[in-house]
């Protein structure tokens, strides 16, 4: 079965090994903690490497986070604070590359939902040698106990078990090691002025204000400045830095039935000064209010299958919950996952005109920072574009260093929050088209398919909070993207209707084969993204789409009638 | 496995926050308190709903505290944080004194447990704005009334089906005078840097004993007011603060034994934490002794004969047996359940009570316990379990007996009536927590009695003689139980002993320190791996005798059940960062230590021992 392939990796697995014993204490000068690490690394590695199941990798992770957040509510301050953390992540493999401890166990569904909570270790913030080394020692030494009892249960469970359909070994084996060290954080980028941002925050939420009938009337701040740091026992050595400023404002209304009608907007760019002005921001809300009462009017769709176009944001997070999941490389080895593209690679899947790419080491489109920027993955590995639809045509995967059949490594997508072990998940997803379209044919794309479909109207899909989707076997292999504005686009012309109460669903395949034309200006989509290995910042790039045929159902509705007793302040039931 | 692509705002994880004091205190209290008031009086107005009855009682609780966390280990500060924190509390009673939507379970939303859960989906503001206070309760009074008034209705019908007991039939909200009580407070400074200097310097006497893998000091304090106001009219402001410097050490027996240990300095205000020597002193000390238990022998055999508690221990298993959750002299009240497969979800969330046992004797006649929750010191030291008025606005009497010479007399209780306590004694008491308010029956400060007082050498010999009248060959003295939390680690074998239902009646946590003491020449030897056996209240109908010098013990509880509920507190513990207050603070005054005639001790019987670490610590070598 695998016999073949260990020769090559036993040789791959000793020439790293002697690298492991032999990384020299290279000073960094600039930041201790890379040599502190190292030297608890190296310390370890020299008792552990002679027991009798001794670790093959050790790799230690760790976010450094100074954060900084401020909330508001109707004008009023309600949260405004700074932390700061060092969150330590430690990883320890033991067996080898082809097998080890990390491999599936199945029909162990609760050992792998255990694996799922994080870890909890925090380092001194300070660069104290003893205090640092004493929290690495003892994270290693559970990380290197659990990894020897997982590998017993591995081989046990493989004893037992039909053979696996993918025979892929469990870690990738990477050429060099990576070295890149970015000089600390300048003091400015460690700080933040609260008060200026408090001020700023009360002026956009009080906007609410105006109207009684929206009981939640949200902005809020957050700026992160992340150093990532990343050493293995493979010789990489990676000091990164990220900085994350995001506003966030939110409405929130309830029409008579007792539909929640919540409007969000967000902001991100890497630094503050890239955030939008006031004037703007003002304006955006001033807009979101004015939706929110058109809303409440609005009437409620029923379930609907026929024509559509989706903005570029919504067509965005459409492509990220239908695709982007779908195309992570570890679920193509899971055997509870669907793997609906496993098997398609060369195989046409969307319309010759479009391309899928990820770009995680993109900054901008169009002027707009990108939130699924990094160098390095956390898994130490450079990050790369990677074509995954080229003109129509599967290509390839998001590839972290877990391989499967006949995709041997990684192409830097191995990611996860501080406390987590990093799987293949997205980064920058950009969309392309060879033949944009403008709105206006794209508009009337969508009342050609109407007519011909017999309908009096398609509908338009603006904006979106996000979405979710089930990637596994158990559960039907759909997604959900949940739109926040919709509109009623009619055949004979009379303007756009705002309607409420409807999700987006389908099933990736049959959704995928009805798309039909791309617009020509992309939008960004800015979020975070939750799977199994924690919250990552991504985005979502696409032009607008039209699509043949979607399908529409009734959303989840709050069965509680709006707030009995007006808003306080709006000065009625004295 | 679902996957999220979301917002960022809903990414947020709230915390719940507040007040900068740049505006004057006695401004702030006014704010406050108008704005509860208006609201309360509107929502009691206004608030109705078709075919549903209206609100005949609300109350509203708000925290308005300023927060200090400090975490060091091994001279080095891992994090260190200070913020304004308010929380809100509100409960919305529907029907009538004899009769509202409490004192019922069913499977509808776990209706009518009693207000301790904030509800609010909007944050109180951190400054005194009126309008933001009052749209943060209006929100939760909402919901709160949306939900009791269909749970209600359902509790209406569950009742129509069933037999009541004569307990079923008590009221389900006794009546309780109107109090306008308004006390002020000092606030003290926090001082960030002088707290995280305390913690660098606690935390570097660790350095020095490479025998322990893990150690950790965190500071806490919260200090500010709370406010609450009820519809029958009672307003109180009370002062309500703590500081809490609390010390944990952990490592492994050379055989695996998980060992930890845990010092908590508690106390109202900063001047009454012991000196910087004092607590020195105690940490080394701790340090020691733990390293000194980790080649101390392990018990391997079963015991059973008089056994004396010292120290910690004494207030511990007073603590544990008397006054946690619904257990003890805790007075408690059978819900009205919906029906039979609610049972299947709710089994031991109410423990039976000592109610039957009014006016009999419970434990020894040697022992007076009484309840003293205004008293405000002991020995010129401020007790942190004192309280002029309960969470729920009722003023407790200056002292109440609940066990006269071994004899019951009363239980602690609040509002809510049960079998022989109808009226609230003062007695549902605030707890510390973290992002919500918690509120549960407590004793708040305790006197413990015991006639006859022996001295400490008397008291052993006592113990020896015993012993040896039972031809033992050695008796033991239990000086400290573990208390859980902060950095102690996880004995494995422990969370799984909860998990499957390990409360079992008289079950005390397990022993930190525990000593053989030899009948032929008094020697005392360490040991480990001992497991308490259980301990009931009959367990102290015979006690050989206590010590005539008492101690003051300032804990948190932790109770099992009731609002903590056990299963909460594994989950809260296995995601909390050892950092935080959480529980309800207690003073009990008591013997320094007491001698159990008959108590079992047996080795432990652990289900899963992990190895000590492959490689050595890199402390001090």
């Amino acid at each position: 079965m695998q016999i073949n392939k260990l020769s090559l990796f036993t040789f791959l697995l000793i020439s790293c090994f002697l690298g492991v014993i032999f990384i020299p204490t290279v000073s960094f000068g600039q930041d201790k903690l890379l040599d502190i690490i190292r030297d608890e690394m190296n310390r370890e590695l020299k008792v552990l490497s002679k027991q009798e199941v001794p670790p093959y990798y050790i790799g230690y992770r760790v976010d450094d986070i100074f954060e900084t957040r401020v909330e508001a509510s109707f004008g009023t301050i309600t949260n405004s604070e700074d932390s700061k953390r060092r969150h330590l992540t430690v990883s320890v493999r033991t067996g080898k590359n082809d097998l080890d401890n990390t491999r599936e166990i199945r029909g162990d569904d609760f050992a792998g939902y255990l694996s799922m909570i994080p870890g909890r270790a925090f380092l001194p913030l300070d660069d104290n040698p003893e205090a640092i080394k004493s929290v690495l020692w003892k994270e290693t030494n559970d990380k290197y106990r659990k990894a020897v009892e997982d590998l017993a249960k591995v081989k046990a469970n493989i004893a037992v078990k039909v053979a696996t359909e993918d025979s892929s070994a469990d870690f990738t084996v990477e050429k060099a090691p990576n070295n890149y060290v970015e000089p600390p954080f300048q003091p400015g980028q460690l700080t933040c002025d609260r008060k200026k941002w408090e001020e700023k925050l009360k002026k956009y939420s009080a906007l609410f204000l105006s109207e009684p009938d929206i009981y939640g009337g949200n902005s809020s701040f957050s700026y992160s400045a992340d150093r990532k740091y990343f050493i293995s026992s493979e010789g990489t050595t990676i000091a990164q830095n990220l900085t994350y400023a995001r506003i966030a404002v939110s409405g929130y209304m309830k029409s008579d039935d007792g539909m929640e009608l919540p409007l969000y907007k967000t902001y991100f760019a890497f630094t503050e000064a890239g955030l939008p002005s006031d004037e703007e921001i003002e304006k955006d809300v001033r807009d979101m209010i004015k939706k929110l009462k058109a809303l409440k009017e609005a009437p409620v769709v029923d379930p609907y299958t026929g024509p559509a176009i989706m903005s570029g944001r919504a067509s965005g997070v459409f492509f990220h919950e239908i695709f982007g999941h779908r195309i992570e490389g570890h679920r193509q080895k899971s055997e509870t996952e669907g793997q609906t593209f496993k098997k398609k690679v060369g195989e046409k899947i969307l319309p010759e005109s479009m391309s899928v790419v990820f770009e995680p080491e993109k900054k901008k489109v169009g002027g707009q920072d990108l939130n699924g920027y990094y160098l390095y993955d956390d898994e130490g590995v450079k990050s790369r574009k990677v074509t995954i639809v080229e003109n129509g045509i599967l290509k390839d995967f998001l590839m972290s260093r877990t391989p499967f059949q006949n995709f041997p490594n990684s192409n830097g997508h191995g990611r996860a929050q501080a406390g987590y072990q990093p799987v293949s998940r997205q980064s920058n997803l950009i969309v392309e088209t060879t033949k944009p379209l403008s709105m206006a044919d794209l508009r009337k794309k969508l009342i050609d398919e109407c007519k011909k479909q017999g309908k009096e109207y398609g509908y338009f899909f603006v904006d979106i909070t996000g979405g979710f989707t089930m990637t596994g076997r158990t559960l039907p292999n759909s997604f959900n993207v949940m739109p926040t504005e919709v509109y009623r686009v009619f055949v004979d012309g009379r303007p756009d209707q705002i309607v409420r109460g409807v999700d987006l669903v389908g099933t990736p395949l049959s959704m995928f084969s009805e798309i039909s034309d791309a617009g020509n200006e992309p939008e960004v989509f800015t979020g975070t993204c939750g799977a199994e290995s924690g919250g990552v910042p991504v985005t979502a790039c696409s032009p607008a789409l039209f699509v043949n045929k979607i399908e529409m159902q009734k959303k989840e509705k709050s069965q509680d009638r709006p707030p009995l007793l007006s808003r306080p302040d709006a000065g009625k039931d004295k | 496995m679902i996957k999220r692509i979301s917002l960022l705002l809903i990414m947020v994880a709230a915390f719940i926050s507040s007040t900068v004091s740049a505006i004057s205190q006695e401004n702030t209290r006014d704010v406050i308190m108008r704005a509860m008031k208006d609201e309360l009086n509107r929502n009691m107005k206004h608030l109705s709903m078709e075919n549903l009855k209206s609100p005949f009682f609300i109350s509203y609780t708000i925290r308005d505290a300023q927060m200090l966390e400090v975490k060091a280990k091994l001279g080095s500060i891992i994090n260190s944080e200070e913020y304004p924190s308010r929380s809100q509390s509100v409960r919305v009673l529907v029907g009538d004194y004899s009769r509202n939507n409490e004192n019922y379970m069913d499977l509808g939303g776990m209706g009518g447990g009693g207000g301790s859960f904030a509800r609010g989906s909007e944050d109180l503001p951190l400054n005194d704005d009126y309008y933001g206070i009052r749209r943060a309760l209006w929100i939760a009074t909402d919901e709160a009334y949306k939900s009791v008034a269909e749970s209600f209705e359902r509790k209406l019908s569950a009742i129509k089906q069933q037999n009541l007991s004569s307990e079923d039939s008590l009221d389900d909200l006794s009546r309780a005078p109107v109090v306008k009580l308004s006390i002020p407070g000092k606030r003290f400074e926090a001082n960030k840097p002088k707290w995280e200097n305390t913690a660098l310097t606690i935390s570097k006497i660790f350095q020095k004993y490479p025998d322990i893998y893990s150690s950790e000091v965190n500071i806490s304090i919260s200090q500010g007011d709370v406010y609450h106001a009820n519809s029958e009219g009672t307003e109180t402001i009370t002062p309500n603060s703590i500081v809490a410097v609390v010390v944990t050490a952990t490592t492994q027996a050379e055989d695996g034994e998980p060992l930890s240990d845990k010092v908590s300095f508690y106390a109202a205000v900063p001047e009454e934490l012991p000196s910087m020597q004092d607590m020195d002193k105690a940490v080394n000390a701790m340090a020691a002794q733990l390293t000194a238990l980790r080649k101390a022998p392990a018990l391997s055999d079963a015991y059973s004969g008089p056994v004396m508690f010292e120290d910690q221990a004494v207030g511990e298993i007073f603590a544990q047996r008397f006054f946690s959750g619904a257990e003890g002299l805790n007075a408690s009240r059978k819900p009205i359940y919906s029906d039979p497969q609610v049972l299947m979800f709710m089994s031991q969330v109410q423990p039976s009570g000592l109610e039957d046992k009014m006016d009999k004797k419970i434990i020894s006649n040697d022992i007076t316990i009484k309840a003293a929750p205004k008293q405000k010191t002991y020995e010129n030291k401020m007790l942190i379990g004192s309280y002029d008025v309960d969470a729920e606005g009722v003023v407790p009497s200056d002292e109440i007996t609940l066990v006269d010479k071994g004899m019951l007399k009363n239980l602690l209780n609040g509002r809510t009536p049960a079998k022989k306590t109808k009226q609230s004694n003062g007695h549902k008491c605030l707890a510390f927590s973290t992002y919500s308010i918690v509120s549960a029956t407590g004793p708040g400060v305790v006197n413990v009695n015991v006639d006859k007082g022996m001295t400490s050498a008397d008291l052993k010999k006592q113990l020896i003689k015993k012993a040896k009248d039972e031809g033992l060959e050695y008796a033991f003295i239990v000086r400290r139980l573990n208390t859980g939390g902060g950095d102690t680690g996880f004995d494995p074998s422990s969370i799984m002993e909860m998990a499957m239902g390990g409360n079992k009646e008289g079950k005390l946590s397990k022993p930190t320190y525990i000593s053989r003491i030899s009948v032929k020449d008094g020697k005392e030897e360490l040991v480990r791996n001992a497991e308490l056996g259980g301990l009931t209240i009959n367990s102290l109908k015979k006690i050989l005798g206590a010590s005539k010098d008492r101690q003051l013990y300032n804990t948190l509880l932790k109770a099992s059940g009731g609002d903590f509920g056990g299963f909460g507190f594994i989950i809260s513990s296995m995601f909390s960062d050892g950092g935080g207050l959480e529980g309800l603070p207690t003073s009990l005054i008591l013997p320094n230590a007491i001698v159990l005639e008959e108590f079992d001790i047996k080795n432990q019987s652990r289900l899963i021992t992990t190895k000590p670490p492959v490689v050595d610590n890199p402390i001090g070598r």
